[in-house]
Formats: structure tokens, C-alpha cells, sequence
């Protein structure tokens, strides 16, 4: 302590030091005003004083021995120093202020209220004074719901509760109806009772009958009196009641709004008027002026019915639905459950009768699936969502499908139905949100996936052009090369049949006609467009390289050379070229002319008979051979003609068919596609000549052969033209014109003979 | 008004008709679940001073408790007698609510919906808050000590109890096969009536095992395999192996 307070003068001291700069402390000022008296001189010596006194009071302190004095936890605790002053301060609140300012507050306040009070009731006195001089209010006269004519003076004895409206009203003078019907019927629920009768004037007798009011006024209540009448009436009844109405602009003739005041009516038994009511007063208030009362309902909870499920719909806002719509008949809401059997349970859905059915197959499958340890989902239609399908009454149409939501666990949610004076309260068993369905439609997962591909792909616009044009040249290409294939067939038979000149003259005279046809036809198609079109198939198949497209391609260069060469090669020029087919023929002629006169030489008597003699035993061992395995070596024939069919004739047909002189294979390939009459004349032909030298040759060259193979091989070739006989001398002479090697080898038990020529000659 | 509706038609007359919808807290749905048929408590509408709407509901002396409550009114708790609902708007949605009634469905029950109708619209949403007392506390920590509890609890047994040894047949199973199998062997039926009955029986599904057949006719498995023989075939191919199905001049699945 000593050390604070020691501290507190050092400062006292320092702020009188700096006195006439701080004059704000009350000491410094009373010695600020010392210094203006005294001399500066004064000052000096005062000054001096201080400071030695300061010197002396350290010393002092430092003395008493301790160098470093102790600090006081409380040292420069600002707080505390705070709240000491507060409390100094403190003391000019004292409870006797408090008290009077209570005193006096308080009475002031009560003199308000009072002076209010009394305002308040002057004014209602004032009102009601006001109203009952007959300003408002009077005597009326207007038609009941009934066709007569009533009153105030039949309705007098009763409070009225008047309320003017029109049936059209969209929603005030329900609102207000109701709200009068409430007030009416609390007021009779009361301990003590009071009667009052409630009602409804028309304000708009051009549209209200009697029949309409009367109507209307049942839907609210029974007790709800409805009155109207003619226009003049009304008028007058209103201007009594100072209420005003107009009509509202007008749509149609009969569609409009009558503005009309909004003010409830209490008229008492005298038949004055008594009190108003505007629309914002609640009913229960209106009750509650007159006794304030409560209301209280019974809530029941009806008998458990498993067959009925009430579920909670919830749209959002966004959906833009109004339920209180719905109840027109105009309105069309069809829901059902989507159907989700296949997907929950992972199976198709299967026919459970009719044909192809098993009878009791899912109680086998699901016997099996239990046995595995699987065990089906349980499918319930109650749980599925829902699909809901709105037609509203001014034909908008709105698809929308629901997500049904989990029930919470630790709440259950009622539904409150108020019946007559009773609550009944259904359990809610579902919950569903509804949003919209989507109704266009969206891509499935594997089309997704395409998409996906071609996204960064860009277009070029310049090829896609291309590609369209293309499609479109290459539809009438297409037509065009039909033409030709027909064309080009023909074509190449006729040549065919021109260079073999096996049918005569008169033939190719047909041909030549012809063609001379062909030429016309194309003369009359642009020549130009021709080759247009040619190279656009090309540029086709550079876009679009499939398989099928090369090939008609080929077709279409093959058929347009051969049309070149007709088109370009005038008429002699093509005669010429009919003449080289023809040499081209010739030689060939030649060669089995050679092949003729080979055949003609073993022909020959003389050669038969030495042939004979030589190969004797040779026939008589092939016709034992036949005799033996007549049956049995047919099969291996059968084999061996499949294999040389296969194997060794396959590739090389046109020059064996051709029987040694099949030189002219390029011109006759193509006519291997079209067999056709003569030409197979022809093949007959060379089958007839097929037994040669050379054949045998060309057989032998491939492996060894015994006499049987050979025989057999030749009958296959030459068919059964020649009688057998013939054909073994035949083969008897030719083999002994080439001179095989011959070798015998083991086949089963017996030997056989085996020819065959080395492939080196 | 009482126009034939079609299946999936929604009777929208209720749709007008305000409704509330109340959360209540599941002890005091439990209770009213259990006391369905009867009042369950009054619902007092009042205002307060400050001009607000105070609604309460008051449960009715006497309410049938349901047999999970027990534990939970052990130790000092009780269900409050007194519920204040809390009112509010439902804002940012519409909700609709939907009678679905399966009256009538009967052996569809499971595989169509019922007929639907709107019971209305939902106005209010309110909540049915438990008052904050001490009583309440209690139970509801009953509750959950209740609900922490297992099920199934280990015994130890002094005695070691009486086992039998399992048996595959009892006796009077024995017994039960033995007169069926006699009833099906003596009675046999008219041979025209079972083939009736067979092609009746075709008539809802193609294939059959003779067992079924046997089963379904009653009747004993050699004199059904009899007529079978006569009017179906055995198919012995895997796709619908061992049954049989008509011969084919008896069948006619019309598509």
C-alpha cells in the first residue's frame, strides 16, 4: 500500500510539474493559479523544494532496506479502480430518488390510461350516439329466399347480423360468410346463449335470383338468411345502410366483380343499428368481444382399417398444382403404381400359364434358389411409385412421377379431418414427393456410351456435303450398273457364241443387231454424264470402304471398259476384234483338231489290234479287278473324285475341261459364270473328245494310278458316253502310246499295278 | 355424382377440404393406435393474451396403454397428460392427401391398387410438443433404457432339460401318408371325367410332371400315366424334360 500510494504522489507530482499545459485536474488548476500570482523566480524555488523532497522520501524508502519494493497483486489493477470510482460515484442514486421518480412515473402513467380510457369510451359513445341518430341503419324491406316480401319490421325481437354481398364472389364474401356463420354459431354454444340471425343481402340483383341466393346461402347454413330483390330495392337498402357498391369492368355480359364495402352489421332487437364489424376482426376475436370463451374438439381416432392407406402427396412449388381445382368435374387425375416386378425381383416377367408353360415351375425355382441360399425380394405394389397424369379443367395436361419417401422413426405423422364437432385422426402410412416426369426421350446406357465416342470430333461440313451428294450419285450409280450387269451377261455370251461358231452365221447376226440396239440406247444418254457418274463411284468408295463396295467397283470398271470399247470402237474396228476372237478360236480348233487326229490315229485298225494283243492280260486283270470289288471300290471311287474334285481339279478346271487345248482360258472364264444352252453343247463336246492322250497324261502326272482309278477317273470325266468296252481299248491304246512306268505295290493281299509318268518329261 | 370410375381414376371431391397434418411424437401414437374406435382427447382451441391461437390437446382419463409403455412407466414416468401443438403454414409445397381403399380386392390384394380418392389438402402442419416436465423425462429415459435392453437374454439351468432324439417320420406322419396314399389307390374315377380333368388341366398350363398331374387329380399315378398315354406325349428332351404335353391333335393354345 505504502508503495502505491507512493506511486500516486510521484504522479500527483509529475501532473502538477506539467500544471499550466494539463489544466483538467482540479490541484494542478489551484496551482497553476499560484503560479500566475507568484513570480517565476517563485516557481524556481518551489521547484526546487519538490524535488528535494522527492530526493528525501526515496532515500527514506530505500532505507527501510527494501531496494526493490514488493508489488501488490492489485498493482495498476485498472478494474478495481473502475468499480471504486463507480462506486463513489454511485452514491447520488439513493433509494429515495428511485422511489420518487416511481411515484411520480407511475401516477403520470395512470392518469394517461385514465384520460385514454375515458377517450376510448367517449368516442364509442360518440360512435354509437352518431349511429343511433339513424345515420346509419333504418328501416328496409327486401325479398326472402321464399318470393316474399321481408323486413326489418318482421325480423324485429331478433339480433341481425347483416352482411352485403353477391353470389359471384370469388373469395371475400365466402370468407366473410363463414366467418358470420362461425360467429353465429359460437355465440349459441355459450353458456348463456344469444339468438342472432345472420344475413346475406344481394348486392347484385341483375345476376342474383331468389333461387340462386337461396342456394348459396344453403351452402353455408341453414339459418343464413338470404335476401334480394329488384334493383331500385337494393339501391335503397343500401344507401340506408351507407354501404357502397359498383359494378366492376365488364368481360363478358355475365362475368364481372361488384366492389362493394366489406362491413358485418349488428343490428339489435329494436331494429337500430348496434355495432359494425370490417373484415380484418377474426371470428373468434368478434366472439371473444362479446365473452371470451374456448372452443374444444373431440379428437377420435376411428377404427383401424388395414384396406384403407392414406398417403402424403407433396408438390413442390415449382410443379405449380392447385388441389382446390381438382374438385371440378372438368378435372381428370388418373394415378397407377409403376410396374417394377422385373426389376425387383431380377427376373423377366414369365407367362404363369397358357401354351408353353410349366405347371408349378416358379415354385420349383424358387425351391431351387432357397437350396443355393438366395432368397427372392419380397415385391409389394403398395410401395411402388406412383405415376400421375393431371388434366386440368382448361386442358393442360401434366405427367408427373413420385419418389416415395422413408417414414421417420421417431415421429409419426396424423391427419386431422374435422368431422362436424369431432377431429377424426388417420394415421399416415406413406409419404410421396412428386416431381415431373421426363418426357422426352433419353438416350439408354449403350447409346450413351456412342455418343460419348464422337465428342470431340469435329464436323467437317465440306466432306459431310460430299458424303451427302455421294449417297445420292451413288443411288443412281447403283441403277445404272444394274443395267450394265444385265447388258454385260449377254454380252459375253454372245461373244462367246461368236468365236465358237459351233451355231452358224445366222447367229451372229443376231448379235450384231443387237448390239447395234445397245448402241442406240447409249446414244441416247449423254455420253458426258457417263463418266461423270464413274468417277463419283470412285470418290464413294473412298468415303465408304466396305467390303461389298470394292467388289462393284471392279464390276463396274470391268462393264465400263467393255462399254468404252463399244462406245469409242467404231463398227469395223469391232468386226476386227470379232475376228481376233475367231483366230483366237481357230487356234484352239486347231489344237483339237490335233487332239482328233490323234484319236483318229488309234482309231485306226490296225493299231487297235496290236493294242489288243499287247494289253490283254492287262484288260483281263482290270475286269477281274471290276468283278471283285464292284460294290466296295465304288466308294473308294466316290473318294477318289471328291479328293481330285477338291484337291487337284478345283484350280485348274477350265484346263483339264479344255482336255489338253485349254489355251483360250482368258477368253473363257467368263463364260464358266453363265452356263447356257450351246455353250454347255459345247462342254458336251469336249467331254466326247475328253479321252485323250493328253488327259491320261496330265492324270498319270499327278499319282500313280492303277487301271481301275484310271477307268473310273475317265468315266467320271467323260461320262457315260462311250460304251465300257470301248472305252477300255480306248485306254488300253493310250496307255500303251505313252509308255507309263509301272510298278506293282501291296494293296490288301493282293498286287496291284500301278502307273504313273514322271512330271521331269 | 356417382359416375363408374376406371381403375386409376382419382375421386377428387375431398380435394377441397382442409386438412391438418400433425407430427406426433411415437409413444403417444402408439397409445392412440392402441385406442383406435374410441375418443383419444379433447383438443382445446384458445387464445392467449398476447392475441395468439394456443391449441392443447388434453388426453381422455382411462386410455388403453400398449405393452411396450410398461417399461417406460416403471420409474416414475408418465405419459403427459397435456400436449401443446405447435401451428405453422406449409410453405414452398402442396401437399395433397390420398385415400387408396383395397376394399373389395380381395385375391388381388397384392397385385392391383385399390380405388383412389383425395381426402384433401393439407392447410396446417402442426406439432404435438410434450410439455417440459420432469415426468416426461422419466419416461422417456425408461424408454431408452427399455430400448437399449437385448432380447434375448443367457440363462444358466440347474437341470439339464429333457431332449428327444430327432426323428425324420413321426408316427403320425406315417400314419397321414399311409391313409392318403389308400384313399388315392382305392377310389378310382371315372375314366372319362379324369381326362376331362386332365385336358382341363392342360387347358391352364402346357407341361405337366405326372406327379403334379397325380397330385392335382388325386387319383393313382399309374391310372393317370394310363390316359396320358392315350392323349399326351413324354417329352424326354432337355427344354421341358420328364412332362408331358398333349399330342398335338389335342392341342389348340389359340394366341
Amino acid at each position: 500500500m505504502k508503495v502505491q500510494m507512493l506511486s500516486r504522489r510521484v504522479m500527483q507530482s509529475l501532473l502538477r510539474l506539467q500544471g499550466c499545459s494539463c489544466p483538467s485536474n482540479s490541484r494542478v488548476l489551484s496551482t497553476s493559479r499560484v503560479v500566475l500570482k507568484s513570480e517565476h523566480d517563485k516557481i524556481d524555488d518551489e521547484m526546487k523544494k519538490i524535488t528535494e523532497k522527492l530526493g528525501k522520501e526515496f532515500e527514506q524508502s530505500l532505507k527501510d532496506g527494501k531496494t526493490e519494493p514488493e508489488i501488490d497483486k492489485k498493482f495498476m489493477n485498472f478494474k478495481q479502480l473502475s468499480e471504486q470510482k463507480a462506486h463513489e460515484r454511485s452514491h447520488i442514486f439513493t433509494w429515495k430518488t428511485v422511489l420518487g421518480t416511481f411515484v411520480v412515473g407511475g401516477s403520470m402513467l395512470l392518469a394517461l390510461f385514465y384520460i385514454r380510457k375515458v377517450r376510448v369510451e367517449e368516442a364509442e359513445k360518440q360512435r354509437k350516439l352518431t349511429a343511433g341518430k339513424a345515420r346509419i341503419g333504418g328501416d328496409w324491406e327486401l325479398q326472402n329466399t321464399d318470393g316474399k316480401l321481408e323486413g326489418s319490421e318482421q325480423l324485429k325481437g331478433n339480433w341481425l347480423l347483416l352482411y352485403f354481398g353477391f353470389t359471384h364472389c370469388p373469395d371475400i364474401c365466402p370468407d366473410e360468410i363463414e366467418k358470420m356463420v362461425k360467429v353465429v354459431e359460437q355465440l349459441e354454444r355459450d353458456k348463456n346463449p344469444v339468438k342472432i340471425l345472420p344475413i346475406f343481402i344481394s348486392v347484385d340483383p341483375a345476376r342474383d335470383t331468389l333461387k340462386r341466393v337461396k342456394e348459396y346461402c344453403a351452402e353455408f347454413s341453414p339459418k343464413l338468411r338470404g335476401y334480394s330483390g329488384t334493383k331500385e330495392q337494393v339501391n335503397k337498402v343500401a344507401k340506408t345502410f351507407r354501404v357502397y357498391h359498383s359494378e366492376g369492368p365488364k368481360t363478358a355480359p355475365h362475368d364481372y366483380i361488384v366492389d362493394h364495402t366489406v362491413i358485418m352489421y349488428l343490428i339489435d332487437p329494436q331494429g337500430n343499428f348496434h355495432d359494425y364489424y370490417g373484415q380484418n376482426r377474426r371470428a373468434e376475436k368478434r366472439v371473444m368481444a362479446k365473452n371470451p370463451g374456448n372452443s374444444e374438439f373431440v379428437v377420435k381416432v376411428p377404427e383401424l382399417n388395414d384396406m384403407k392407406r392414406f398417403t402424403v402427396l407433396k408438390f413442390n412449388n415449382s410443379i405449380k398444382i392447385d388441389p382446390t381445382t381438382w374438385a371440378n368435374p372438368e378435372c381428370d387425375i388418373r394415378m397407377e403404381r409403376e410396374e417394377n416386378r422385373v426389376l425387383t425381383s431380377g427376373l423377366a416377367a414369365v407367362q404363369d400359364f397358357g401354351e408353353g408353360t410349366e405347371y408349378g415351375k416358379a415354385a420349383r425355382e424358387e425351391a431351387r434358389r432357397k437350396k443355393l441360399g438366395r432368397r427372392a425380394n419380397q415385391y409389394s405394389i403398395d410401395k411402388q411409385p406412383w405415376r400421375m397424369k393431371i388434366n386440368e379443367a382448361d386442358g393442360k395436361e401434366k405427367k408427373l412421377h413420385s419418389i416415395r419417401e422413408a417414414a421417420g422413426t421417431h415421429a409419426d405423422y396424423w391427419l386431422f379431418l374435422k368431422n362436424g364437432e369431432e377431429f377424426h385422426a388417420y394415421k399416415v402410412d406413406d409419404w410421396h414427393g412428386f416431381v415431373p416426369a421426363i418426357t422426352h426421350k433419353t438416350l439408354d446406357i449403350d447409346e450413351a456410351e456412342e455418343e460419348f465416342t464422337k465428342r470431340n470430333r469435329v464436323m467437317n461440313q465440306f466432306a459431310l456435303r460430299a458424303q451427302i451428294l455421294d449417297k445420292m450419285k451413288q443411288k443412281e450409280a447403283d441403277e445404272e450398273e444394274e443395267q450394265k450387269k444385265g447388258r454385260k451377261s449377254g454380252l459375253m455370251i454372245k461373244d462367246e457364241h461368236s468365236s465358237s461358231g459351233s451355231e452358224g452365221d445366222d447367229e451372229k447376226d443376231e448379235d450384231g443387231e443387237e448390239k447395234k440396239k445397245k448402241k442406240v440406247k447409249k446414244g441416247a444418254k449423254p455420253r458426258k454424264d457417263k463418266r461423270v457418274k464413274v468417277e463419283n463411284s470412285d470418290e464413294v468408295a473412298k468415303y465408304e470402304s466396305e467390303d461389298g463396295e470394292d467388289e462393284g467397283r471392279e464390276y463396274d470398271y470391268m462393264s465400263d471398259s467393255g462399254s468404252d470399247s463399244d462406245r469409242d470402237i467404231p463398227m469395223e474396228d469391232k468386226v476386227e476384234k470379232a475376228l481376233v476372237g475367231v483366230a483366237e478360236e481357230e487356234g484352239l480348233k486347231k489344237l483339237m483338231e490335233s487332239d482328233d487326229s490323234s484319236e483318229d490315229d488309234e482309231d485306226d485298225p490296225e493299231k487297235k489290234l496290236l493294242n489288243r494283243k499287247d494289253d490283254d492280260d492287262k484288260k483281263r486283270r482290270i475286269d477281274i479287278e471290276e468283278r471283285d470289288s464292284s460294290g466296295s471300290d465304288s466308294e473308294v471311287d466316290d473318294l477318289d473324285k471328291d479328293k481330285l474334285d477338291s484337291v487337284i481339279l478345283m484350280p485348274k478346271k477350265g484346263g483339264i475341261m479344255d482336255g489338253g487345248a485349254g489355251t483360250s482360258t482368258g477368253i473363257k472364264r467368263p463364260a464358266d459364270d453363265t452356263p447356257k444352252g450351246p455353250e454347255v453343247k459345247k462342254v458336251k463336246e469336249e467331254k466326247e473328245e475328253g479321252l485323250t492322250e493328253e488327259m491320261v497324261r496330265k492324270l498319270l502326272r499327278t499319282k500313280p494310278y492303277t487301271t481301275k482309278e484310271l477307268l473310273t477317273k475317265i468315266k467320271a470325266r467323260c461320262g457315260g458316253e462311250l460304251p465300257k468296252a470301248e472305252m477300255v481299248t480306248k485306254l488300253a491304246a493310250i496307255l500303251k502310246a505313252i509308255e507309263p512306268q509301272q510298278f506293282k505295290q501291296k494293296q490288301g493281299r493282293k498286287d496291284v499295278l500301278f502307273f504313273s509318268l514322271s512330271n521331269t518329261i | 355424382m356417382s359416375r363408374k370410375r376406371t381403375r386409376d381414376e382419382v375421386d377428387c371431391e375431398g380435394a377441397k377440404r382442409g386438412v391438418w397434418l400433425v407430427k406426433v411424437p411415437k409413444y403417444l401414437s402408439d397409445i392412440w393406435e392402441a385406442n383406435a374406435g374410441s375418443d383419444v382427447g379433447r383438443l382445446n382451441i384458445s387464445a392467449s393474451n398476447n392475441g395468439k391461437t394456443v391449441v392443447k390437446l388434453k388426453n381422455r382419463q382411462g386410455l388403453i396403454m400398449p405393452d411396450n409403455m410398461e417399461g417406460a412407466t416403471a420409474k416414475g414416468g408418465s405419459i403427459p397428460e397435456e400436449h401443446s401443438f405447435i401451428i405453422g403454414d406449409i410453405v414452398n409445397q402442396t401437399m395433397v392427401v390420398l385415400g387408396e381403399d383395397k376394399k373389395g380386392l380381395n385375391e388381388d390384394i397384392n397385385i392391383r391398387t385399390g380405388s383412389l380418392s383425395l381426402e384433401g389438402r393439407v392447410v396446417k402442419r402442426a406439432e404435438c410438443r410434450p410439455p417440459d416436465s420432469l415426468a416426461y423425462l422419466k419416461m422417456k429415459i425408461g424408454h431408452i433404457e427399455k430400448s437399449g435392453q437385448p432380447k434375448r437374454h443367457i440363462q444358466t439351468i440347474d437341470k439339464a432339460a429333457v431332449k428327444y432324439k430327432p426323428v425324420t417320420m413321426h408316427d403320425e406322419d406315417i400314419a397321414r401318408m399311409k391313409q392318403k396314399k389308400e384313399g388315392i389307390k382305392t377310389v378310382r374315377m371315372d375314366k372319362d371325367v379324369l381326362r376331362q380333368n386332365i385336358f382341363m388341366a392342360f387347358e391352364k398350363h402346357e407341361y405337366y410332371r405326372l406327379q403334379d398331374l397325380q397330385q392335382l387329380m388325386n387319383q393313382p399315378a399309374s391310372y393317370v400315366k394310363e390316359i396320358l398315354q392315350e392323349i399326351a406325349v413324354y417329352n424326354s428332351q432337355p427344354p421341358h424334360k420328364s412332362m408331358w404335353n398333349l399330342k398335338p391333335e389335342y392341342r389348340s393354345y389359340s394366341t
